[in-house]
């Protein structure tokens, strides 16, 4: 039987057969990219519906870029006439179409006294709700649609000029806002803001349109740096939102009246279907990743030896120097976990970037991968997999390879790191199990987490000594002297 | 993958929920499919192309898909192949280069009786590919009907590289046997 056979028979498989293999068990789910699903999403209901909402907000390098579209600047009347509203507004809209937003009208939306809110040294401000009609063109198309906008105006004021220079450089983030109703879990709404540096104050934009919506409700505009997750803002059983005492940075919630001739309590319950608005949220999974953070501070494991920059330096542990920081063996054989189940193989996917794309030879081996190019880097996403054969004396060491690159990749769910494999496989770590791999392996896990939310301005997992740490996470399999090394 | 009923049900209730189900479950083998289908053929916007004309087909038949199980799977992976081939067939049209050419094992389209027996052929080897059971039957299938690797079906069965690829040899072994090695050499 040749393989021409068979992709001949699988070719012409009819729908009939199709559904018997289905029915029997056969696995044919495939992942697809975040990205590629939401291209998909909205190029689909373009071609259905003639007004697009707009998506998520992404209050970072887009809207920087996108500041060269300046042309002017208006002077709002009223009690905010002190600050200065740019005549263009730019939107990026979801994959690679911006659009420059004319606004034909602003004005402040009704009577309204700003609030002021003090955070990490920094004095953040509702200045004003403006609204207007904005026109949408698309720069690529030529489109124009006029849509009625609502914005709430932020200032936020740092005592502190270096921390204002680093949000405007964007090397740790910058001032995002979700806006909330009460009673509903926060970020299940989506939100656009996007932020004008100027004179040490962060003029910070947020589009409220379809919080307008419920305005006959208690909203609220939540303001932090980096979009925020369940781990860092929460709802209580009353409705109530709050940030943990674990938050790091800037943070504020800040009651946001909006014209309540606007709400219009049909759409905004349609609405709230449609975006899977969620009343009891459950964030156990969030308390155990927090617990997990905790342990591993507590724990005082300094990993700051791991913190590498951002040269490529290849893929073999003996070029990063691993040997010195080498952890203590164990043995697999004696530390078998109490269901004796052993790992046969763990597999893993990395990612890492690079300035310019490196040689395939120094590319991980024995794995897959896949370079895309975005802007001035390379960005190498790949998997690797390793055997573990548990026979007598069998004995594995542990070393952390020092990083050679920044992992970057937020469009892919990663499972990344031997740690959460094998807890996802086996439902709990094994006994005995290098407690302090485990701790590494989640901080690791956590910590590229948080450094890849950070480019892509998604949710962001703060820890208490957050800092500019970014390490790359490298792992590989060779057999030496009839034992088995993973290096991780 | 299969919670094709519930897709449906919530297509028919909510089609914009119903859209955000159907890619979420279905844009990872519709893009296989077209992938495989159009690698070397077709630039990354041409497959996106194909992919998105799928879905817009999809979205517009959906509500006459059969609620019975593995249906909609079944229509939307026959849809892409279909769609992915029709691509490939006008993509090769415009770049002038070979059309597919029919396998030497297909019988002439005028030639009925060849045509019988291949049916009942298929029939037969599609009867014992599932008695091979998992992860055989998954890895001939991903092998052969999404054109994926060792190593990545091996991420979907949990198995190494070396493993899909000796279970994969050992299974068409095993059908060959069973087959008695009949037409298929």
């Amino acid at each position: 039987m040749t393989d021409n056979t068979f992709e001949s028979l699988f070719e012409s498989l009819d729908e009939t057969e199709l559904q018997t293999l289905v029915n029997a068990g056969v696995n044919a789910d495939a992942p697809a990219t975040r990205s590629e699903k939401k291209r998909l999403y909205h190029l689909t209901k373009k071609n259905t519906e003639s007004v697009r909402r707009l998506p998520k907000g992404r209050a970072g390098k887009t809207v920087l870029l996108a500041a060269a579209l300046l042309t002017a600047f208006v002077l709002v009347a009223g009690a905010v006439a002190h600050f200065i509203l740019p005549a263009t507004i730019p939107e990026h809209i979801e994959g690679f179409t911006l659009q420059a937003v004319d606004p034909v009208v602003i004005e402040q939306d009704g009577i309204f006294v700003p609030v002021t809110a003090t955070s990490d040294n920094c004095r953040i401000t509702l200045e004003a709700i403006v609204k207007g009609d904005v026109l949408n063109r698309n720069l690529f198309t030529g489109e124009e649609v006029k849509n009625e906008k609502t914005y709430a105006v932020v200032t936020i004021k740092p005592d502190d000029a270096a921390l204002y220079e680093e949000w405007q450089t964007g090397k740790k983030g910058e001032p995002v806002s979700i806006w909330m109703v009460e009673g509903y879990a926060p970020l299940c709404m989506s939100g656009y803001g996007c932020n004008w540096f100027i004179d040490g104050v962060v003029y910070h934009l947020a589009d409220v349109t379809d919080a307008a919506l419920f305005a006959d409700r208690e909203l609220y505009l939540a303001v932090s740096v980096n979009t925020p997750d369940w781990s860092v803002l929460r709802m209580d059983e009353q409705g109530k939102f709050y940030y943990l005492d674990r938050t790091v940075g800037m943070r504020a919630i800040l009651p946001l009246p909006l014209d309540t001739n606007k709400a219009d309590r049909a759409k905004a319950d349609r609405y709230a279907s449609e975006h899977s608005f969620i009343t009891e949220p459950d964030y156990s999974w969030y308390d155990e990743q927090n617990a997990l953070d905790d342990t591993f501070i507590a724990s005082g494991v300094d990993l700051t030896p791991y913190i590498g920059d951002n040269e490529w330096r290849g893929s073999s542990p003996l070029q990063f120097g691993v040997v010195e920081h080498a952890r203590e063996w164990f043995a697999l054989s004696e530390a078998r976990p109490a269901d004796g189940v052993i790992p046969a193989s763990f597999l893993y996917d990395y990612a890492f970037a690079t300035n310019e794309a490196p040689a395939q030879s120094e590319l991980p081996k024995d794995a897959e991968s896949h370079a895309f190019e975005n802007g001035d880097k390379w960005y190498y996403v790949g998997s690797d997999s390793f055997l573990l054969y548990p026979a007598d004396g069998t004995a594995a060491r542990l070393v952390v390879v020092k990083p050679g690159g920044i992992v970057i990749d937020v469009e892919a769910d990663f499972n990344a790191l031997v740690n959460r494999l094998y807890r996802e496989n086996a439902g709990h770590a094994p006994a005995g199990y290098a407690a302090e791999l485990y701790l590494l392996g989640g901080y690791a896990y956590n910590r590229y987490n948080w450094y890849t939310e950070e480019m892509y301005d998604s949710d962001v997992r703060f820890y208490r000594d957050a800092g500019d740490a970014r390490h790359a996470i490298i792992a590989e399999y060779w057999s030496c002297n009839g034992t088995v090394q993973v290096i991780l | 993958m299969e919670q094709g009923n519930d897709i449906l049900r919530v297509w028919r209730e909510d089609p914009d929920r119903g859209l955000r189900l159907l890619i979420d479950a279905y844009a990872g083998p519709v893009w296989k499919i077209v992938r495989h289908k159009l690698a070397g053929a077709a630039c990354e916007a041409d497959m996106e192309e194909t992919v998105n004309d799928i879905f817009l087909e999809i979205a517009e038949k959906a509500e006459r898909v059969d609620e019975a199980k593995g249906a909609l799977t079944a229509f939307v992976l026959t849809l892409a192949r279909r769609r992915a081939v029709d691509a490939y067939r006008r993509i090769a049209h415009r770049q002038e280069f070979p059309a597919e050419e029919p396998r030497p094992d297909e019988p002439a389209p005028d030639n009925p009786e060849a045509l019988v027996l291949q049916k009942e052929e298929r029939r037969r080897m599609l009867s014992l590919l599932m008695t091979l059971g998992e992860p055989e039957t998954t890895i001939l299938f991903r092998r052969y009907y999404y054109g994926e690797s060792y190593a990545e079906i091996g991420k979907i069965v949990h198995l190494s590289e070396n493993a899909v690829n000796k279970r994969c040899l050992k299974a068409l072994q095993t059908l060959r046997e069973q087959m008695k090695g009949d037409i298929f050499q």
